[in-house]
């Protein structure tokens, strides 16, 4: 039973970040119908920048700050010189992300080379006993700051104008726009926060798991899978097939054999995508009859 | 006449290459070989088809495991394992075709990468089989008569042969009903079905070709170098294809050759540029489709628009 | 005529999408070597019923016959082998071939891998004649001089005439064109005429789908007109066009009962002034010259028929589409390089056709949207969450708009996407309202509705010109819109043919026949009798 939660929670864990990288990929297709292939890249480049202003004396605050706001920017850069000039064309679309995941990770390894590198645990108390179960605190920072960014983001998208706009735009552009929606702003936006939320991603996980320049690659195909299990476009679908996915993965290689991890994940995309195309949840803006 | 020139101009530089006696040109050369013959296939699916696969890299490696495990677990005869690669490589592109060809658009997009990637996994993961991460030799070599054809300056003259004959077949197809057929497909769908064209038979055709073409590039690969192993097999060899595809201006003949040599030769050059080569090989891939044709292939357009223009040629491709 | 063998026959087709009944048990036939027109208002199902033919769309129910034998259910591909093929709508020219590949990739039927690629794949059996049936089938569209050009370089005519070519080659013994004049001149649909008699001439049966009636009359032997997704009614040519159910559907016969008045408070200053614009989609040019004017406080229509350009004229208005030529001012500003996104600040509202909302935004949340505009001058922080004066600004224009829409109150909280057609459409031009427009322009707003659910939208606009706002409106509902307007223009083919007092265009008897076409035939035909 103890191996259980012991694997329940670090399921938990992982599925979470799955969850948060899968929620990036849905906030900018679903304003620009771009699947980002670059999206794990802002999680490393999050980690990866954290951890090199914390060795310049900040505080992990600010450095996390500094992290996340950096990346959304960049993000809004690439939108804009690299993502915006294709348009529709699907293809172009998909190999000029990929060209962008490739020049980010050979940027990380000019900066900062192949090592991995660690992000110190948030707080001083490494683990914490509850029965004869070990959980370490930096699993209560992740799930925490996960769950706590997941329903902000429920409560932007339904709650405020802005969140509300971003639907709007994201259900039926053209008419947005008669309302004097500018798209390129919404575009930005979604490209900004989904660079904030993959970087938050890298930078709760780094501590527990070490960043390297190819770090973000792995986790974009788990967080693409996880659009795909909890349908894709859906943000609450992708924070559900992320925690689905992570729990799998983890009770696959806890009860058969660790090499089970990517197959399960693979095997799970490809169910998806042949028996269940539309996931789990399907659209979240669809009309209820 | 014009249709000649491409073809004789690169066997006239091919036989300056091998004539000047530079072991350096000759070893490129091959590589160039190497990559040219699954670029073909891939110009079919992709340039004409129009169809993405970001996990050509896997037909590589099924075609380069099948020689050498054939070969030295059975004792095949070299020549076979390659033909029986081919065969696989082609068999298992039709087979994925069939799958996936019910998706489109990003999902096909990631169900090739993941499958890129799971055959890579299996690669490292199945030891007993492929020898796992270290990678497997091969022991016996590719021998016509009595010439072992292990050298470069023997390998360079069979790649290059069997290239040049794919890429005649190649420019033949595409100019057929067949290529009109794909480039139909490519560019509409909708419109393909409307004029009795089956879209879904004719991209698994153009997979199961490529896959094919894939498979024996990875047996001659595997010859040529004597060993493999899984990691040349990545996902940035299959990009390093699209590329080649894309530059060539998404053509599925001689064209093709201006992005292998292209990128054969960037590749040689960006390592004298240590760890900024793959951001030069991104911003690469981002500028050939930001700027479609609109360089290289575009180039080699214009030169030859402009010398049918003079030589008041106005035949039609079909002719 | 009469007695020409039936040859495919469509019966008892029901299709519907989500719930949505799209065609409702429709039945007619085509007869062997007839010309057939499916005609119909927008969104009557003419394309629908097209797609299930030829197997795009599978039906709920129904039958479709060659010659006793059944369609429904064969790929799209294997009905083309059967002989019945089809154009699209945008005509869906293959831009990367040439005029001739474009043909022959139709005329393909076997494609020999192997053949192919040992280079013998044109003398291949069959295919070695495709080249020479590519040329006659061109020949009989009249695009044999172009055959060696760029399919990119023809013109929106003869993009048409292509794809006619491209269906012919398939061995097509049913030809279904879909709205093959759509967008195209004088001049170009004269062509287009000429070749749809040649081709008849050649054995091949043609059914098209069309708006022009012009054009429509012109070429049909039989007319089947299509209404609300059912057969309005179906026969001769003559028979049909003097059918009133048929003018009722087409003029719309909805009657308003609050005329307006010729008021004398009215200002005489211009709000908008449009001169000389024209305007094209890609090859097809969609206005041409024209100039128009809508004076504060007065209700202007614009009427004509489907794809006469009054929906891009709208559009160049709202800053969607980019005039080629001409100017356009509103309150004595020029619009010229002013983004789309920047124009409702200015004044300009446009109530979208078909309704476009916010499916699943609530009513309430929809109008919100509306006020994005107002909203977006107060900064940044306003629009993640408005507040103080800012908020209750936006309230207050709410409770205005939807007093003058009370039905909306009880629905505020319902999503958009649930309302009925006559609710969606309130929201729609509430939402408008919302930017507190000067120029509100509202595209179709009877599109789909039942007569009296129209007749209870429209009668409700004049009331807003007392608040100020002009009203700019696109009809295919002619006589209603006429009756609730004071002046209107009518748009024939992308220019301006009539304008004038709204009074006097509804009494002028020669504006419905204008309107519909089918006068503009009878008169071409007498020329040709006497001449």
């Amino acid at each position: 039973m103890d191996t259980f939660f012991q694997i329940l929670i670090s399921g938990l864990v992982v599925g979470c970040i799955y969850g948060l990288v899968a929620i990036g990929f849905t906030t900018v297709y679903n304003v620009t119908n771009v699947v980002n292939f670059a999206q794990g890249e802002s999680s490393m480049l999050g980690a990866l920048l954290t951890a090199t202003m914390i060795t310049f004396g900040f505080s992990l605050l600010l450095s996390a700050v500094c992290g996340i706001l950096l990346v959304g920017v960049l993000n809004i850069l690439v939108e804009r010189v690299a993502i915006r000039p294709v348009g529709k064309n699907i293809t172009k679309g998909i190999l000029i992300t990929i060209g962008v995941s490739v020049v980010l990770q050979g940027l990380a390894v000019v900066l900062w080379g192949t090592n991995a590198q660690a992000l110190p645990t948030f707080s001083q108390q490494q683990n914490f006993n509850i029965g004869n179960v070990v959980v370490a605190s930096q699993a209560l920072w992740v799930i925490g700051t996960s769950v706590t960014l997941m329903g902000g983001l429920y409560l932007f998208l339904t709650r405020t104008y802005l969140g509300r706009t971003f639907r709007a735009c994201a259900m039926n552009p053209d008419t947005a726009a008669l309302m004097g929606i500018p798209a390129g702003m919404i575009r930005g936006l979604g490209f900004f926060m989904s660079g904030g939320i993959g970087a938050i991603a890298g930078i709760i996980i780094a501590p527990m798991a070490l960043m390297q320049y190819d770090s973000g690659a792995a986790l974009g195909i788990k967080g693409f899978i996880a659009c795909i299990i909890g349908g894709f476009g859906n943000p609450v679908g992708a924070a559900l097939g992320g925690v689905l996915l992570g729990l799998l993965e983890a009770f696959a290689s806890g009860y058969i054999s660790s090499g089970m991890k990517n197959a399960i994940a693979f095997l799970m995309l490809l169910v998806f995508l042949f028996i269940r195309p539309g996931g789990i949840l399907g659209e979240f803006d669809k009309v209820k009859r | 006449m014009n249709r000649a020139i491409a073809p004789v101009a690169v066997v006239l530089g091919l036989v300056g290459i091998y004539l000047s006696g530079n072991d350096y040109l000759i070893n490129l050369g091959v590589v160039c070989a190497i990559y040219t013959i699954p670029a073909i296939g891939l110009g079919l699916l992709f340039g004409r088809c129009r169809q993405i696969s970001l996990g050509h890299a896997a037909f590589v490696a099924i075609g380069a495991y099948v020689a050498a495990i054939t070969s030295n677990e059975y004792g095949i005869d070299p020549w076979f394992s390659v033909l029986l690669a081919t065969l696989t490589g082609g068999l298992c592109a039709w087979a994925v075709g069939k799958l996936m060809f019910r998706l489109s658009g990003h999902h096909l997009a990631m169900a090739t990468l993941a499958l890129g990637m799971i055959v890579h996994t299996v690669l490292v993961e199945w030891r007993s089989v492929t020898g796992g991460p270290d990678g497997t030799a091969l022991i016996n070599p590719l021998v016509l008569g009595s010439v072992d054809l292990m050298s470069d300056r023997a390998f360079f003259l069979l790649g290059w042969g069997v290239a040049c004959l794919l890429l005649l077949a190649s420019d033949n197809l595409i100019r057929s009903p067949f290529g009109l057929g794909l480039r139909v497909v490519g560019e509409s769908e909708s419109v393909a079905s409307s004029i009795g064209i089956k879209p879904n038979a004719l991209k698994v055709a153009a997979m199961t070709i490529s896959g094919g073409l894939a498979g024996l590039s990875g047996a001659l690969y595997a010859y040529w170098l004597g060993y493999i192993s899984p990691d040349p097999f990545n996902v940035a060899f299959s990009l390093k294809l699209l590329l080649i595809v894309a530059l060539g201006g998404y053509s599925g003949s001689w064209r093709l050759l201006v992005g292998v040599f292209f990128v054969v030769v960037i590749s040689e050059v960006l390592k004298a540029f240590g760890r900024w080569d793959t951001i030069i090989f991104g911003l690469l891939l981002i500028a050939a489709m930001l700027y479609p044709q609109g360089w290289l292939g575009g180039m080699f357009d214009q030169f030859r628009q402009s010398r049918q223009a003079t030589a008041g040629d106005k035949r039609g491709e079909l002719n | 005529m009469n007695n020409k063998k039936v040859l495919l026959e469509v019966k008892d087709v029901d299709l519907s999408f989500g719930g949505l009944s799209v065609l409702n048990k429709v039945s007619f036939d085509v007869r062997g070597g007839e010309i057939l027109a499916l005609i119909g208002p927008n969104g009557a199902g003419k394309s629908s019923i097209l797609n299930v033919i030829t197997g795009f769309y599978t039906p709920n129910a129904g039958q479709v016959l060659l010659e006793g034998k059944n369609l429904v259910g064969m790929s799209a591909d294997k009905i083309v082998d059967k002989g019945v093929v089809r154009t699209f709508q945008a005509a869906e020219i293959l831009f990367e071939l040439n005029v001739r590949e474009n043909v022959v990739a139709a005329s393909m039927k076997e494609m020999k891998l192997f053949a192919g690629a040992i280079g013998m794949g044109w003398k291949y059996g069959r295919p070695s004649r495709s080249g020479e049936l590519a040329d006659q089938c061109l020949e009989l569209v009249g695009l044999g001089d172009v055959a060696e050009r760029s399919a990119a370089q023809l013109t929106a005519g003869q993009q048409r005439l292509l794809a006619a070519a491209r269906a012919l080659a398939t061995g097509a013994e049913i030809l279904f064109l879909d709205e093959p004049g759509a967008g195209l001149n004088h001049i170009e649909k004269e062509l287009l005429v000429n070749a749809i008699l040649r081709i008849r001439k050649s054995g091949v049966t043609v059914v098209f789908v069309e708006h022009d009636l012009t054009f429509v009359s012109k070429l049909a032997e039989r007319i089947v007109v299509l209404n609300y997704g059912q057969v309005l009614a179906k026969g001769e040519a003559e028979a049909v066009r003097t059918d009133p159910k048929v003018i009722d559907a087409y003029l719309g016969n909805t009657e308003i009962n609050r005329r307006r008045d010729n008021r004398s408070e009215r200002s005489n200053r211009r709000l908008l002034t449009a001169a000389n614009l024209s305007a094209s989609h890609g090859a097809v040019q969609a206005l041409e010259d024209v100039s128009l004017h809508v004076d504060e406080g007065e209700i202007v229509s614009l009427i004509g028929a489907n794809g006469a350009g009054k929906s891009t004229l709208l559009g160049c208005i709202s800053g969607r589409y980019r005039p080629s030529q001409g100017t356009l001012e509103f309150a004595g500003r020029s619009l010229r390089g002013i983004a789309a996104d920047k124009r409702p600040g200015l004044g300009i509202a446009l109530a979208p056709e078909g309704r476009s909302l916010f499916g699943s935004l609530t009513v309430e949340e929809n109008l919100m949207m509306g006020y994005f505009s107002q909203l977006r001058r107060s900064g940044l922080s306003q629009l993640i969450a408005p507040r103080g004066e800012h908020h209750r600004a936006m309230l207050e224009v709410m409770e205005e708009v939807m007093t003058f829409f009370p039905k909306l109150r009880q629905r505020r909280h319902q999503q958009a996407g649930t309302l009925s057609g006559g609710e969606g459409q309130m929201v729609n031009i509430a939402r408008a309202l919302m930017s507190r427009p000067q120029l509100l322009m509202l595209d179709e707003p009877s599109f789909g509705l039942a007569p009296q659910v129209t007749r209870e939208i429209l009668e409700s606009l004049p009331d807003l010109t007392r608040k100020g706002v002009s009203i700019l409106i696109i009809e295919q509902n002619a006589k209603a819109a006429l009756q609730m307007s004071d002046r209107g223009y009518v748009l024939v083919n992308g220019s301006i043919v009539a304008e004038g007092q709204s009074n006097a265009l509804l009494e002028r008897a020669d504006i419905n026949e204008a309107f519909l076409g089918w006068q503009e035939s009878t008169e071409s035909e007498h020329e040709r009798v006497s001449a």
